[in-house]
């Protein structure tokens, strides 16, 4: 024991040495991944010459011009409003088929149980690629739906696979007599889903409900295509680049697209920030097995 | 047995519409719509695809059955597409060559026990994962800018560079560019995966080890990584996976070029489909089935090697 002390006390300088080199390391990771984001924030503040010809990060005075231009002139208002009535849409939607579905695959015995099951797994395995996006699209504009929020709320509401099972292992670990008690005290099957089971679900549906909302949010291809001539109906990302690649005079104006950016990444980075855990949660127990 | 008889006679008895829909209809209304949902939006497309690469179709004019010509045609006379797909594996490449070893080091490092702030480099880390690809690659493309961008400039007062260098001009620079964008975006999502299944290795391990005279380098040779290999095989599965289909970076930042330089598959099929020119849907159905088939068989190839099916479910 003793020697193990003394072993300690030789190694102290190396010791420090290698852990000042660990830190340098993290912190130098830190600050690249980090740029770009605090780039946007701040550069969002100044004026597009300041921005061209100053070095310095930090903007000489905090102005909110550039937000109220995109916001008044360029209707970032509107594509706002947009993005936020498709995300909560989607997100609802997605999370009724979550757990229903789950629910039905832990607590019930149904003919094709097993094959509806294993066609949702598999389709994890199968991608066919970006021909896919054409029959998808060509659908929506059939059932008449591409002129409206449905459509794009439709788009992105493709069954959650990964959620579903996500749930479905939630579930397994909640006992079956609080099921059981419920059906004997006269609760219905729906019943005890929505007042038994569904309140004791809440932090895989937090969980679930948080991805969802990132990749609607952030959702870019599809929207861009069913939204195409048609700018009322566009989504913040979309709009985005849109003034980035697009409108005669629009293009040079950088500080009012960063501005842009600003008002789609804040409100997504904030909910990162409050919901830390369950993000993190979330793409360990999602990430490796979907 | 009484019991079970007597579930025998209820079975057999006609429902009243409420019993029946506890038995049965709440069971289909639980199933039903999400799997409507699921064959409109993910069985409908792929069937769509794998039927129309046989046929040539424009959306206008009827589609009429060609048989393997679509398959011919991309195999035989069109270097455009191939060019895309070695695009596609050389950014996937790089990507997985930077970004693999940079988060088991951020991993490694952070889950040193002697390193404070553990949930802030962290959260950092993982920050760029739940912005929009689109969105930040707009703001990359300003950095990138060779007019007044950042990159420029940080370059040019370091006094690496003389003049500005437009990085997205270039043919290897903007494969480059739309690599680290990729990289940037993701590598927290790995690290965040390799910290879980470091963390999940009991700390006895280390100590036996440490008794017996291991040192640091050793035990992370010897216990860490051989512990740690199954989850880094389905991360490495995924990231390949994940890397065929890059999109939206690419086409924010560089819409594809220079002369086709960062045309990845998801991109070249993109353009067939939305582009300027007569759509081909039927050629792109086919050229989107080679790509099915490519990662399919990557996927195959890679849990055989690996033969850890059973870690996927």
């Amino acid at each position: 024991m003793a020697k193990i002390i003394t072993n300690n006390k030789r190694i102290n300088i190396p010791e420090l040495l290698i852990r000042g080199v660990m830190y340098a390391i993290l912190l130098a990771i830190a600050a690249v991944t980090l740029f770009p984001v605090v780039y946007s924030l701040l550069g969002g503040f100044k004026t597009t010459q300041e921005l061209m010809t100053s070095s310095s990060l930090i903007p000489k005075s905090f102005s909110f011009e550039n937000y109220v231009y995109v916001w008044d002139r360029v209707n970032f208002g509107r594509y706002t409003f947009n993005s936020l009535v498709v995300t909560v849409a989607v997100v609802l939607v997605q999370m009724l088929m979550s757990t229903m579905t789950a629910y039905a695959f832990s607590r019930r015995d149904f003919r094709f149980k097993k094959i509806i099951r294993m066609m949702y797994i598999s389709v994890l395995f199968i991608h066919a690629g970006t021909a896919t996006l054409y029959p998808k699209y060509q659908l929506i504009v059939d059932m008449g739906i591409n002129k409206n929020f449905l459509g794009l709320i439709f788009a992105e509401s493709a069954a959650p696979i990964t959620a579903i099972l996500l749930v479905e292992g939630y579930l397994a670990g909640i006992s079956k007599s609080f099921d059981e008690a419920a059906k004997i005290d006269g609760c219905s099957f729906v019943k005890t889903f929505t007042h038994i089971i569904f309140p004791m679900m809440l932090p895989v549906i937090c969980v679930n409900a948080l991805l969802a909302f990132r990749s609607v949010w952030n959702a870019y291809l599809m929207p861009m295509i069913i939204t195409a001539g048609n700018d009322k109906l566009q989504l913040l990302s979309v709009a985005i680049v849109e003034l980035k690649s697009g409108g005669a005079g629009m293009a040079t104006n950088w500080a009012a697209i960063l501005a842009a950016v600003n008002i789609s990444i804040v409100p997504v980075v904030l909910v990162y920030i409050i919901c830390n855990k369950q993000f993190i949660s979330g793409v360990s127990a999602g990430g490796v097995k979907g | 047995m009484d019991i079970t008889l007597q579930e025998k006679t209820k079975r057999k008895r006609k429902l009243t519409p409420g019993e029946w829909f506890e038995e049965y209809g709440s069971t289909l209304l639980f199933i039903v719509p999400t799997f409507i949902m699921f064959l409109l939006l993910t069985v409908y497309p792929i069937l769509w695809v794998y039927k129309y690469m046989f046929y040539d179709y424009d959306g206008i004019t009827k589609a009429t059955f060609t048989g393997f010509d679509n398959l011919v045609r991309a195999f035989t006379r069109d270097p455009d597409w191939w060019q895309s797909v070695l695009v596609t594996f050389k950014i996937a490449f790089l990507k997985l060559i930077i970004e693999i070893p940079l988060a088991t080091l951020t991993a490694v490092i952070i889950n040193e026990p002697r390193i404070k702030g553990k949930g802030l480099f962290r959260g950092v880390y993982f920050l760029p994962t739940v912005t929009s690809a689109a969105v930040m690659s707009v703001v990359f493309s300003f950095i990138f800018s060779p007019y007044n961008g950042i990159l420029n400039s940080i370059l040019m007062n370091l006094g690496i560079i003389n003049s500005s260098i437009d990085f997205l001009g270039n043919p290897t620079s903007a494969l480059v560019c739309c690599t680290v964008i990729s990289v940037w975006q993701i590598f927290g999502q790995n690290t965040l995966l390799i910290l879980s299944a470091l963390q999940g290795i009991s700390q006895d391990v280390y100590e036996s080890a440490e008794i017996d005279g291991a040192g640091r380098f050793k035990c992370f040779l010897h216990i860490s990584v051989p512990l740690m290999m199954p989850t880094f095989r389905i991360i490495l599965m995924l990231a390949i996976i994940g890397s065929l289909g890059v999109f939206d970076s690419v086409y924010v930042l560089t819409a594809g070029g220079p002369q086709g330089a960062t045309t990845t598959m998801a991109v070249a099929m993109y353009m067939r489909l939305f582009g300027e020119g007569i759509p081909e849907y039927g050629y792109t159905a086919a050229l989107s089935a080679i790509y099915s088939v490519i990662s399919g068989l990557l996927t195959i190839i890679y849990l055989t090697i690996s033969k850890k099916t059973s870690e996927i479910y």
